[in-house]
Order: structure tokens, then sequence, then C-alpha cells
């Protein structure tokens, strides 16, 4: 892998230092720039306390997988080779992207994303560090977003299916156990109800952020087998979250140590662990690297 | 020139759009619970907000009691995809009739595509400053008794409806207590660090 230093070119150390005439590289620098800070203070509404502890909470919001996408981001932005000086178009799209961010509502944040992601590619050409900075974000879009309004629309199905799924190792497993729509349990004792929160899906989409990102910074390019890992991490992830489901759903004792216990952090640790090692398996394995 | 002119600019834009972003937090969802209290209080009924142990797994319930009446109604407040449905089964009983009500509209039955569609109406007006209400993503479902429905006369969309172009309306209830009904726990937010 490429060391930072590697990655910023001569001309764009002499951009940063405001000699050089803007380039398109610095100009997409300057709008990744914006959308990250933007998103990072997008999320501030749900945060009390005094100003340095308001930081230290914003910044622990986010996942790790989300900081490795922006890392991704920027590096891949800073390795392109987009060295040609800016047009007017390209001042005007990224100014109209930029501006999104005025408009009031958390989503305008996400659709300055999901846009600057769609003016990247556009500008990509053959370009493959763009194209891959273009890729990210989309991912970071699709999960801080997007991933949520498909979610909003088919959660009561989407949940059905983890309630499925639960019920039926449930039933397999423990005797008297049943499951009805989205409530999983003993019919006269203790039982879940499987809320929107807790479905397997969001981390799906948080999964395949890491995926994504760790693909694209060891190799601009895709290759088909690159999928099959997609595909291995949406099952780990249905896997583990159904594991917990089902632990919880065993008694009040279980309940309470998986879900706000230190069952939950465990759960969660290996979680990101598996995740984090099917992606760099998938982007190291022999014959994925070029 | 022209480059640290445009520099110049990028960075303004920077301070401009988070400075916006930090002026606007805390403007996301409505409150709509006190500006139900306070339509019940309006028909000179009685209106309590249960605890959230006794309101549980739901957000927030408020009890009501129509003059006349010899039982509570109830108003659930719920998200708009009805993930709670299977819980409003359990909870409202056999002798009540419910209905769900969400800004402009109100329903018989759980439409979840027509609540988002009334969302996505009232959202994109209220985007384009034309709307009448303040858009969260909260709807009521009333359930009240089969011998005495009166809640009818309750315009619910006035929730929703803001006095002035802000919030919608709004003041302070004490919460009364409850008991809780069902051992059935939900299961919350989970996700990777």
């Amino acid at each position: 892998m490429a060391s930072a230093h590697d990655l910023i070119s001569e001309d764009f150390r002499r951009s940063l230092s405001g000699r050089a005439a803007l380039v398109q590289r610095e100009l997409f620098l300057w709008l990744a720039l914006i959308l990250f800070a933007n998103q990072l203070f997008s999320s501030s509404t749900d945060v009390v306390g005094v100003f340095g502890e308001q930081i230290v909470q914003i910044l622990l919001s986010r996942s790790i997988f989300y900081y490795l996408g922006w890392y991704v981001v920027f590096s891949q932005l800073a390795a392109s080779k987009a060295g040609r000086t800016v047009s007017r178009f390209d001042i005007a799209a990224v100014f109209s992207v930029a501006l999104l961010n005025l408009v009031p509502g958390q989503g305008s944040t996400w659709l300055a994303t999901t846009a600057a992601a769609l003016l990247l590619y556009a500008r990509s050409q053959n370009d493959t560090n763009l194209r891959a900075a273009s890729v990210v974000l989309f991912a970071l879009a699709l999960n801080g977003f997007w991933g949520t309004k498909l979610f909003d629309a088919f959660a009561y199905l989407l949940v059905h299916v983890d309630a499925a799924l639960v019920g039926l190792a449930l039933a397999f497993t423990q005797p008297g156990m049943e499951w009805q729509g989205t409530i999983v349990g003993q019919p006269n004792g203790h039982s879940l109800i499987i809320f929107g929160p807790c479905s397997s899906f969001h981390n799906i989409s948080l999964g395949l952020l890491c995926w994504v990102s760790i693909t694209k910074i060891t190799r601009p390019t895709w290759i088909r087998s690159d999928f099959a890992v997609a595909l291995i991490i949406c099952a780990v992830v249905i896997f583990l979250n159904t594991s917990r489901l089902y632990l919880m759903a065993l008694s009040e004792d279980h309940y309470a140590y998986w879900h706000t216990g230190p069952g939950e952090q465990i759960m969660a640790s290996i979680m990101t662990v598996s995740v984090l090692l099917i992606s760099l398996w998938g982007a190291f394995r022999r014959g994925a690297r070029r | 020139m022209k480059a640290l002119a445009l520099r110049a600019a990028l960075a303004g834009l920077l301070v401009t759009t988070v400075a916006f972003k930090l002026l606007h937090a805390g403007a996301s969802q409505a409150d709509i619970g006190s500006a139900v209290v306070d339509l019940i209080a309006q028909e000179g009924w009685s209106a309590r907000k249960l605890t959230a142990e006794a309101a549980a797994p739901f957000s927030k319930v408020i009890a009501f009691r129509a003059s006349g009446c010899a039982e509570d109604g109830q108003v659930y407040f719920v998200d708009l995809g009805f993930q709670l449905a299977p819980m409003l089964d359990r909870s409202i009983g056999p002798d009540y009739t419910r209905y769900v009500a969400y800004l402009g509209r109100k329903w018989a039955i759980q439409d979840r595509l027509g609540l988002r569609l009334e969302w996505l109406k009232q959202k994109t007006l209220s985007t384009l400053g034309l709307g009448r209400y303040a858009v969260n993503e909260i709807a009521l479902v009333i359930a009240e008794p089969r011998a005495c429905q009166v809640s009818d006369k309750v315009d619910w969309s006035a929730a929703w409806r803001r006095p002035d172009g802000g919030q919608p309306m709004t003041s302070s209830v004490a919460p009364a207590g409850g008991s809780v009904l069902f051992r059935t726990y939900v299961v919350g937010d989970f996700t990777i660090r």
C-alpha cells in the first residue's frame, strides 16, 4: 500500500502552498472537505454539553468505517491525475453541489454527497482514482442516507425477514418458542418485538461501506469476484445479528446481557472485526491485487 | 490571483455551510406531544401522558377521558412504517375502535403507502416554503371505546400545523403514572462500532 506521502504528488503540494493555479484535483478536494465538515456537524442536533465535549461526542458518534471511507475519498482524490486547470463548468458544478448544504434539513448534506459522487464520476474519464473516490462517496451516501430511506420504505417487510430467521432458529432449537409477525419468544412469557434499528439491514450497509473502502484503497478497479466478497459480508452480518436476537429471546437475563450489557459490545466487536477481516481478505487475496 | 480568490471563496463556502448547519441544529423532528394534549384539553376532556415505562414500547402514549365516557381513549405515537403494529394489536382491546391521523389526513387502517405519500407531499411543500405543517415522521393512532366514539371532533392535523410558520403548537404537561402491560421487549439500536 502506498504511503500518504507517495499519494500526494509534487504539483499537489505546490497547489496547497497557494502558488499554483487551481486544478481539478484540488477543487474536488475542497468539495470533499466541505462535505465532510457538513456531515459531521449536521449530526450535532442530538449532542449536548460544553463545546469540547460536543466535538468529542460528534466524532465518536460515527463508526470507524465512516472515517475509513472518508480517508479513502481524500487519499484517492489526492492521488488522482486530474491536473487540468479548472474550467468554468467545474467551478459552477462544485459551488452548486456545495451550496446544497444550505438547504434546511439533515438530508441536504447527503444529497450534496450523492451529487458530488455523480460529478466526480462524470469528470473521471480514465482517472481510476477519481472514479474510486466517487464510488466510496456513493457508499457513504448509501450508508448515511439512501439506505435509511430505503429501509424506512420497506421496514415492515425487512423486520419481518429478521424475525422469521430468529423465529425459525428458535422453533427448531428451543421447545415452546414461537414467532408471530415481528414478535418472537414464549407465547405467555418472555418475548421480543424486533424493531427497525436492530435489523440486520443497517449493519449490512455499514459492512458494505467497509468493503468498498478497503477494496478501493488497495486497487481502484473492480474485479468480478469482489461481489462474492460483498455477499459473504452480508451473510456474516445477518448471521451475527440473528444470533444476537436469538440469544436475547431466550430469557430476560439474556436480553439484559446481549441488548445493553457487555454482550452488546462483544457482538459489535465480533461483527466489526469479521467485516474488516473479510474485506481485507477480499482485497488482498491471491489474484485480486493488480 | 484568480486561483487565490477561488481558494478564498471555497474556504468561505466551507465556513458558511458549516455555520448554517450549526445554526439550524435542533430544527429536526417537531415534538407534537404537547400539541396533542392541548387539542384534547380544548374539548374540555382530561388528558394525561403515560410515563415512559407505561408507554413502552411506544415512544409516547396519551390517555384521555372524554366527557360522558366511562373509559379512557388513547393516542399512540407511532413511526410511519408501523413497525410496532403487533404491539398495537396487543395494547388496544377488542372493545375499542381505532384510526390513524397524520398531517392533513386520516385512515381507518394502517396504510403505510398512504402515510408515506402524505409525508412526501407535505415534506415537498414544506421544503418549498409552501407547507402548513411542521413535518415529522410520527403518526397518531387514536383508540377509543366503541361505546363512546367522540374523538372525531378533534382536528388532529392541528398538532402539526404551524401557527406562525414555526414549530407546532406546544405547552407542557406533567407525566402521569401507569403500569407495564406486557413483558415484550423492544430490540433497539445495534450498530457496528
